[in-house]
C-alpha cells in the first residue's frame, strides 16, 4: 500500500479531519521515547490500516517527517463537494457516493455530507463555490409560486 | 437589490466567510467573482468585492453588524450602484443611499454607478461663469468659477467649515444643488450641520451625504463617491451643483486602513500606491461641463500649517487652486482666517468681468505691499507719510475682509464697498467703526432694490477699478448717504 490507497480510502470531510490528526499525533510523537516514540505511536494509536499503509511504504521509512507532512498538505488541498441531503446516508451510501465521485471528479475529492429534512428530496450541491439546487423542496416551490394566485382564490372560496 | 436566496438561484454561485479582519472578509467559492461585484451575505448585509486571489475573494465589508466566519455569501452581478432621486434633495442620508433623518422612505429611485470614469473631454466646457461665496475675501482676492475644484486646506478649528457653510448658504441662495459630503466625522457633527442647514432655510436645496467615525470604514470610503455620483445626477439635468468633501484626508486615512489590512505594500506614509489615483479619478469628475458643472470643494487637514504634507500636496496636483486657512491669522482674530498671499485660483479668474478682474489685481498687489511693510515696521523703522498711508489703508481692508459667519456679502457690494475704500470714503474713520459702517451700506444694498439698481448700474458703467473709484469720488453720496453718521 502506499499513499495513493490512502487518499482512495478518504472519502468524507470527517475522514480528511481525522487522518490530519493522526498525522499531527504522529509527528508530535517523533520526538518522543528517545526515538522510539513514532513507532510506539504507530502500533498503539493509529488505526490499522492508515498504521500497515505507512510501515509498507518505502518513502515514509526513509524520512517519515517529511512525509507525513506532504501527506497532511496534500490531504488539506483535497477538493470538497459539499451536498445537503434530506436523509441520513447510511455507511453504503457514503461508499457509493464517494466512489462515483471519485470516479467522475477525482481521487483527491472529499464529500461533505449535510442531513437537512426540509429539503423533501433530492440534494443541494455546492463544487468549487458553484452551487445547484436539485431538490422537491426547490421543485414544489416553484410549483407553488406559480399556482398560489388560484390556491389563494379556491381557499377563499 | 433582490435577495440572497435569488441571486443563489438565479447566478448558482456561492462562497464561504473564512476569515474576517475588521472591514474584509476573506471568502472561498464564487469563481466568476469580479472588482467592485456587490455581493451579498445571507444575513442580507452587502459587500463590494475589492481584490481576487487564487483562493479567495476579498471583501470589502459595508454592514454596520459584525460579520461571522461560515457565513454564505452570493454575488449579484452587479457593480455598486446607490438609489438616486430628486427627493433626495433636502435629505440626510447615508452612503448606501438610506434616509437618516427619520423621515420616510425615497419612492422614485433610479440606480447609478458610483464608481464612473471622468467625463472626457468633448463634454467639458472652460470655467466661465463666476461662483459666488459670499465671502469678501474670496470674492475679491481669490475668485472662484462655476465648474472649478478648489481645495479648502488649513489645520482643524480655522473655520474650514464655516466658509464651507457660507459658500452653501450662498450658492443655495443663487439656486444651485448643494451636496455636501461628511465624511467619517462625528455624529454630533453631522447633526449639528444638519441642523444649521434647516435652521438657515436652505436644506430643501441640499443633500447631505454623511458617515460617522463610528460607521465601518467601507462605508465611509465610498462617501464621497456617492455624492459624487448624485452630483452627476443633478448635472445631468443641466444644473449647477456645488460639491463639498469634508474631509478627503480622512478618507485617504481611511482608504489607508482598509489598504494595510487588505495586506496591500505601503508606500509614502504607509498610504497605499494608488491613492492619488483614485483622488484624482474621483475630482475629475467634478467640472464645467456643456450641461450643467459640478463646483468641488474638497477638504484638506493640514498639521501646523504644514502645507507639503503627502495627501494635501496630492490634492493640490489635482485641483485648480486652493484655499488656505492659516492658524496665526485666526489666532490674531482674522475671520475668516484665510491667507491671501498663499492661497491660489488657477482658472477663477476667467470667469470675472474685467472690472473684477482688475479690482482683484489691484487687491493683490496691495496686500503683498501691506504685507512688505508689516515686516519692515518690525524692525522698529520710522515709516514715512506713504508707508503710513498704506498701513492705514491695510488695516482698513483687514476690517474690510473681517466677516460675521453666516453673513453673505454680494459680489457688487463688496466691490462698492473697495472702491470706497480706495476713494477715501473711510479715511477718516476708526478701524472699528469701518465694520459698522460697511454693514449699513451692505444692508441697503440688499435691501433696497432701487438702491442696488443704482449701485449695480454703476458698477457695469465701469470697465477698470480707477474707473470706478473716481466715480464714486465725484458722487460719494452714493455711499454716505446710507451712513447714519452723526451730523
Amino acid at each position: 500500500m502506499n499513499k495513493a490507497d490512502i487518499y482512495l480510502r478518504i472519502k468524507t470531510q470527517e475522514d480528511a479531519d481525522k487522518l490530519i490528526e493522526e498525522v499531527d499525533l504522529l509527528v508530535s510523537s517523533s520526538y518522543e521515547g528517545k526515538g522510539q516514540g513514532l513507532t510506539v505511536t504507530l502500533n498503539s494509536k493509529i488505526r490499522a490500516w492508515i498504521a500497515d499503509s505507512l510501515k509498507n511504504d518505502p518513502d515514509f521509512l526513509r524520512d517519515p517527517i517529511s512525509y507525513l507532512e506532504k501527506l497532511k498538505k496534500d490531504v488539506a488541498g483535497f477538493d470538497k463537494i459539499e451536498m445537503a441531503i434530506s436523509y441520513q446516508p447510511t455507511y453504503e451510501n457514503i461508499e457509493r457516493l464517494s466512489q462515483t465521485v471519485k470516479r467522475l471528479i477525482g481521487v483527491n475529492t472529499l464529500i461533505k455530507l449535510i442531513y437537512d429534512p426540509t429539503l423533501l428530496g433530492g440534494a443541494v450541491v455546492i463544487y468549487k463555490g458553484n452551487y445547484r439546487d436539485y431538490t422537491l423542496r426547490k421543485i414544489f416551490d416553484n410549483e407553488f409560486s406559480k399556482m398560489k394566485v388560484d390556491l389563494f382564490k379556491i381557499i377563499a372560496h | 437589490m433582490k435577495d440572497f436566496n435569488y441571486y443563489l438561484e438565479t447566478i448558482g454561485e456561492i462562497g464561504f466567510v473564512e476569515e474576517v479582519v475588521y472591514a474584509i472578509a476573506y471568502v472561498s467559492g464564487l469563481p466568476n467573482a469580479h472588482p467592485d461585484e456587490v455581493v451579498i451575505f445571507e444575513t442580507g448585509e452587502i459587500g463590494e468585492v475589492i481584490s481576487l486571489s487564487q483562493d479567495n475573494v476579498e471583501i470589502l465589508l459595508l454592514s454596520r453588524n459584525p460579520t461571522r466566519v461560515g457565513t454564505k455569501v452570493v454575488r449579484t452581478g452587479e457593480l455598486f450602484q446607490i438609489p438616486i432621486s430628486d427627493e433626495m434633495l433636502g435629505r440626510l442620508i447615508d452612503p448606501l443611499g438610506n434616509p437618516i433623518d427619520g423621515a420616510k422612505q425615497f419612492k422614485n429611485v433610479s440606480k447609478a454607478p458610483i464608481d464612473m470614469q471622468p467625463h472626457g473631454i468633448i463634454g467639458r466646457e472652460s470655467i466661465k461663469k463666476p461662483f459666488e461665496t459670499g465671502v469678501t475675501i474670496v470674492d475679491l482676492v481669490i475668485p472662484l468659477g462655476k465648474g472649478q475644484r478648489e481645495l479648502v486646506i488649513g489645520d482643524r478649528k480655522t473655520g474650514k467649515t464655516q466658509f464651507l457653510l457660507d459658500c452653501l448658504l450662498s450658492q443655495a441662495a443663487k439656486g444651485s444643488i448643494c451636496i455636501y459630503a461628511v465624511i467619517g466625522q462625528r455624529l454630533l457633527d453631522i447633526r449639528g450641520r444638519h441642523e444649521y442647514l434647516i435652521q438657515k432655510k436652505v436644506m430643501d436645496k441640499c443633500i447631505m451625504v454623511a458617515s460617522s467615525s463610528s460607521d465601518p470604514a467601507g462605508l465611509v470610503y465610498l462617501t464621497p463617491y456617492v455624492a459624487m455620483s448624485i452630483a452627476e445626477h443633478f448635472r445631468d439635468k443641466g444644473m449647477d451643483v456645488l460639491l463639498i468633501l469634508d474631509d478627503m484626508t480622512s478618507h485617504a486615512r481611511y482608504y489607508r486602513e482598509i489598504s494595510l489590512l487588505a495586506k496591500r505594500f505601503p508606500g509614502r506614509s504607509s498610504y497605499p500606491g494608488d491613492i492619488f489615483y483614485i483622488h484624482a479619478k474621483l475630482i475629475e469628475r467634478a467640472g464645467n461641463f456643456k450641461k450643467g458643472s459640478i463646483t468641488c470643494l474638497p477638504v484638506a487637514e493640514s498639521i501646523m500649517g504644514d502645507l507639503t504634507g503627502y495627501i494635501q500636496t496630492n490634492l493640490m496636483a489635482m485641483t485648480d487652486g486652493h484655499i488656505f486657512f492659516d492658524i496665526e491669522l485666526f489666532n490674531q482674530g482674522k475671520r475668516p482666517s484665510i491667507h491671501p498671499g498663499l492661497s491660489v485660483t488657477r482658472v477663477g479668474h476667467q470667469a470675472q468681468t474685467p472690472l473684477q478682474q482688475d479690482l482683484s489685481q489691484v487687491l493683490s498687489n496691495f496686500l503683498v505691499k501691506y504685507s512688505e511693510m508689516q515686516q519692515f515696521m518690525h524692525f522698529g523703522a520710522e515709516a514715512g507719510e506713504n508707508v503710513k498711508r498704506v498701513l492705514q489703508l491695510g488695516e482698513k481692508i483687514d476690517a474690510f475682509f473681517n466677516q460675521l459667519p453666516d453673513q453673505i456679502i454680494p459680489i457688487n457690494a463688496n466691490i462698492l464697498l473697495a472702491a470706497g475704500l480706495w476713494a477715501g470714503l473711510w479715511n477718516e474713520v476708526s478701524v472699528t467703526d469701518i465694520k459698522r459702517e460697511t454693514e449699513q451700506v451692505i444692508l441697503a444694498y440688499q435691501t433696497e432694490e432701487a438702491y442696488r439698481s443704482q449701485i449695480d448700474s454703476l458698477i457695469n458703467s465701469s470697465n477698470i477699478f480707477d474707473q470706478l473709484v473716481t466715480n464714486i469720488k465725484q458722487n460719494n453720496k452714493i455711499i454716505i448717504d446710507k451712513l447714519n453718521r452723526s451730523k
